[in-house]
């Protein structure tokens, strides 16, 4: 009976909607109660994972300095939302206002790259490059019937689009295998081993950008962008993907 | 002769004093390898002597002379109103004697301003090989007997701290002073005192001994100030300061007639530790604004600006100056200010020693960075020290202060402000439209492989036709066998037709074409050769089943019954049905 009752009153929780949350958590933040409108976006975002949501929590986070949280958020909307420049720029905001400045920069040139391969999102890469592959899969086919060279100049216009596609699927897919996090507590020690025992390393602040190496009981291997690295309670990060 | 073997002789005082000139000739060593070198330095001191010219050396007959060198150093003094102004030039000869035995450097001589100086001569002996260390082993205190003995209270190192009991952070000055009524040919600092747990502001550390006259006790002493250091204690309790030791070589008076130069004895001095109680700063009445201070403060805050325009920083520069520990301050917290973004401060700091204080000041410039237009008012600040003559804390408090801000909307392009880089003024604003809100796919999941085996699948199809199309080209038996199977499906189309028509006879003849034809095209056997009976051998010759064989051959009888005239097939249906199960199976 009771569980039937707490049930019930989850969902009717849900049945608020999201799209009411998200309406309710503007609202808040117009305000500037931006404690309500994090409550209202984070429900909001249990049901739905939309850019808009996760890039208002962001600003929401923002507005309440906390940049770790803001970060993994504006990250979050960037993955679903490459192209949005508005999410880049408070991205960029963002990572300023860490205590840590020690991220390493990614080259000029892996900068062009990237933003020539993360014009797409992964959802996006993963559906464009199957839609070439199709097309390149029919002129192979009209290509062995009927053995005219047209088909095959197309088939190799369409596996060359198709392979451009695929990198920038698999750029996406490397940084989803490479589990990435970020430090939502202000200051957290990165010890030896996965222990209170251990030597302190270094004093890793909130909003840094980690690479998730392995996690053991209730601590994470975390790894920075230099290369350093140590082991953190696990609640100290949040992963993006 | 009378110089007799000279055997130490490192620093020679003044030799000989003229006016306001000291022209002075010694060496680094008396005694040296053959091979070796000595080094010979001439120095001449005095007020405005920057046109001296060089010495004149003495003819050396018995030394090669291998290099000059000269160095010259100017010090500014006001005395009684008037600048004076000293100058030291060393020139520094490099000699090679060239025979073993026991030679001198003769006098050098200098003329200036019409005088004539000159220095007395040093005598140096040459051995075969390097030469042995001309000073004996440092000895902890001279053995009875000896003439050192007497040196015991001639001779002492004393450090004297300024004050023994002091609060923490607070001012002391540490002296090492050297007393003596002894010759001094030379001395060596063998051990620096240790200052844990004190902040050292060092005053003054001798670089040249220059003594001073003092009676203590009815006798006269000479004394020099060694190092003079002002530390600041940063933990409380009792702190000990180890002492300074030294070693100084002694001049001893000639012991007979010949021992002219006389000798050195080197003697190591220790002063005695020091102990300094440290008072803990009270706890109570500390105010949450302390930031370390310990002395007397003043504080002064102003800007570099007053305007700002696209977002430019504007420095707030805090200056705190006064007397005590300016080095130990620490960053005063400034307000969380609405609208204005302040980065970490720039600090500067100077000190200097004034009336027996280390006084100076720190300066904190805080970039501001207006975020929105209008005018900004920072407020007062509030920073509390310590005054230990008052025995108080005390608070110093500034005015508010004022700028304006405009543009700052228009500071999107990237400024360049201490390191950081300042991307915009604020974030941009929440999406507000709920249109589209449904979750974005991440990712397309497990149906995306469907067209990929898809694609494969058209691929291997279209190889599998093309196969198929070249068969039909080149191997007739397949051709047949594909040809049959549309051939089979007109005919039983045309014989099911006359079964409904009852039109028996047709109905026969065109299930026996079905039927021959049909075999002939999968067997590839010729349809004009064949009678029944070919049919059925042809068939067992290839393997079909004797069942089967057997019924056709009973199917094929029952359609050649069409030939006999006035017999009727009871059941055309069933000899319809058998036909098609019979094409099935076969």
């Amino acid at each position: 009976m009771m569980s039937m009752i707490f049930s019930l009153v989850i969902i009717t929780q849900f049945e608020s909607g999201p799209t009411d949350l998200y309406n309710q958590g503007n609202e808040y933040y117009q305000q500037g109660r931006y404690a309500e409108a994090i409550a209202a976006y984070e429900q909001a975002s249990n049901n739905v994972g939309s850019t808009k949501i996760y890039y208002n929590l962001g600003n929401s986070y923002f507005k309440q300095g906390m940049f770790g949280k803001a970060i993994l958020n504006y990250r979050k909307a960037n993955f679903l939302s490459p192209r949005d420049k508005d999410v880049m720029h408070n991205l960029d905001f963002a990572r300023n206002y860490r205590v840590d400045k020690t991220s390493a920069r990614t080259s000029p040139v892996m900068q062009v790259l990237l933003n020539v391969f993360r014009y797409l999102s992964f959802y996006e890469a993963e559906v464009v490059t199957t839609i070439f592959f199709v097309i390149a899969a029919a002129f192979a086919s009209l290509f062995i019937i009927y053995r005219r060279s047209i088909y095959c100049y197309a088939l190799v216009v369409a596996s060359v689009l198709c392979m451009l596609f695929f990198i920038s699927w698999q750029s996406w897919a490397a940084d989803t295998a490479a589990r990435h996090a970020v430090v939502t507590v202000s200051e957290v020690s990165a010890l030896s081993g996965p222990g209170e025992d251990y030597k302190e390393i270094l004093v890793i602040h909130d909003g840094a950008e980690v690479k998730l190496r392995e996690t053991r009981g209730d601590y994470a291997l975390i790894q920075l962008p230099g290369g350093v690295g140590g082991w953190v309670p696990a609640e100290a990060i949040e992963e993006i993907f | 002769m009378l110089i007799k073997t000279g055997k130490i002789l490192i620093l020679l005082n003044v030799l000989l004093f003229a006016g306001d000139l000291n022209f002075v000739a010694s060496v680094n060593r008396t005694e040296v390898g053959l091979g070796e070198p000595v080094l010979l330095t001439v120095s001449v001191e005095g007020e405005d002597i920057g046109q001296v010219p060089s010495p004149q050396l003495p003819a050396l007959p018995d030394f090669d002379i291998g290099g000059t060198q000269s160095s010259q150093s100017t010090s500014i003094q006001m005395s009684g109103g008037k600048i004076v102004q000293r100058q030291f030039i060393n020139f520094i000869y490099t000699l090679y004697p060239k025979e073993i035995g026991e030679t001198f450097i003769g006098a050098c001589q200098l003329e200036f301003r019409g005088e004539t100086y000159r220095t007395k001569p040093i005598s140096i002996k040459v051995v075969k090989g390097p030469a042995q260390p001309t000073q004996p082993p440092a000895k902890m205190s001279p053995s009875p007997g000896e003439p050192g003995a007497a040196l015991g209270g001639n001779i002492k190192l004393v450090a004297t701290a300024n004050r023994k009991s002091i609060y923490q952070g607070e001012q002391v000055i540490v002296d090492y002073t050297l007393y003596t009524r002894l010759r001094l040919a030379d001395l060596d600092l063998s051990e620096a005192p240790s200052f844990r747990g004190f902040w050292v502001e060092p005053i003054f550390d001798a670089q040249r001994i220059e003594f001073q006259r003092k009676t203590i006790d009815g006798k006269l002493y000479d004394y020099s100030v060694l190092r003079k250091s002002a530390l600041f204690p940063m933990t409380s309790g009792q702190l000990r300061i180890t002492p300074m030791k030294l070693d100084v070589a002694v001049l001893q008076s000639p012991r007979d007639f010949f021992d002219f130069f006389g000798t050195t004895k080197t003697l190591r001095l220790e002063s005695d530790p020091l102990y300094i109680d440290v008072k803990p700063l009270p706890s109570e009445g500390k105010p949450e604004e302390f930031t370390g201070g310990v002395g007397q403060f003043n504080i002064k805050t102003s800007l570099d600006r007053t305007t700002s325009e696209a977002g430019e920083p504007i420095n707030l520069i805090v200056r705190i100056s006064g007397s005590g520990n300016i080095k130990l301050l620490e960053k005063p917290l400034i307000p969380s200010i609405p609208g204005v973004k302040v980065l970490e401060p720039e600090i500067q700091e100077s000190t200097d020693f004034v009336n027996s204080r280390i006084q100076g000041y720190k300066e904190f410039r805080y970039p501001l960075i207006p975020q929105t237009d209008g005018e900004h008012a920072i407020p007062g600040l509030n920073i509390a020290y310590f005054d230990p003559a008052e025995k108080t804390y005390q608070m110093l408090e500034t005015d508010e202060l004022r700028f304006t801000a405009t543009q700052t909307a228009a500071a999107v392009e990237l400024a360049q402000t201490g390191g950081l880089k300042i991307t915009g003024a604020d974030i941009i604003h929440i999406k507000s439209d709920a249109d589209n809100l449904r979750s974005q796919r991440q990712s397309a999941g497990w149906w995306l492989a469907l067209p990929y085996f898809a694609s494969l699948l058209g691929i291997g199809l279209s190889l599998l036709y093309r196969r198929h199309q070249a068969r039909l080209l080149t191997d007739r038996a397949y051709a047949r066998k594909l040809r049959s199977s549309k051939l089979v499906k007109k005919r039983l189309k045309q014989a099911e037709q006359h079964l409904k028509k009852n039109n028996h006879k047709e109905f026969h003849a065109a299930l026996s074409r079905v039927l021959i034809g049909y075999i002939s095209d999968r067997y590839n056997l010729d349809v004009g050769l064949l009678t029944n009976v070919d049919i059925v051998d042809e068939l067992a010759k290839r393997n079909v089943s004797e069942e089967i064989v057997r019924r056709l051959n009973d199917l094929l009888n029952q359609c050649d019954m069409r030939f006999s005239p006035g017999m009727k097939c009871e059941n055309p249906q069933e000899l319809f049905d058998e036909a098609r199960e019979l094409l099935d199976e076969l």
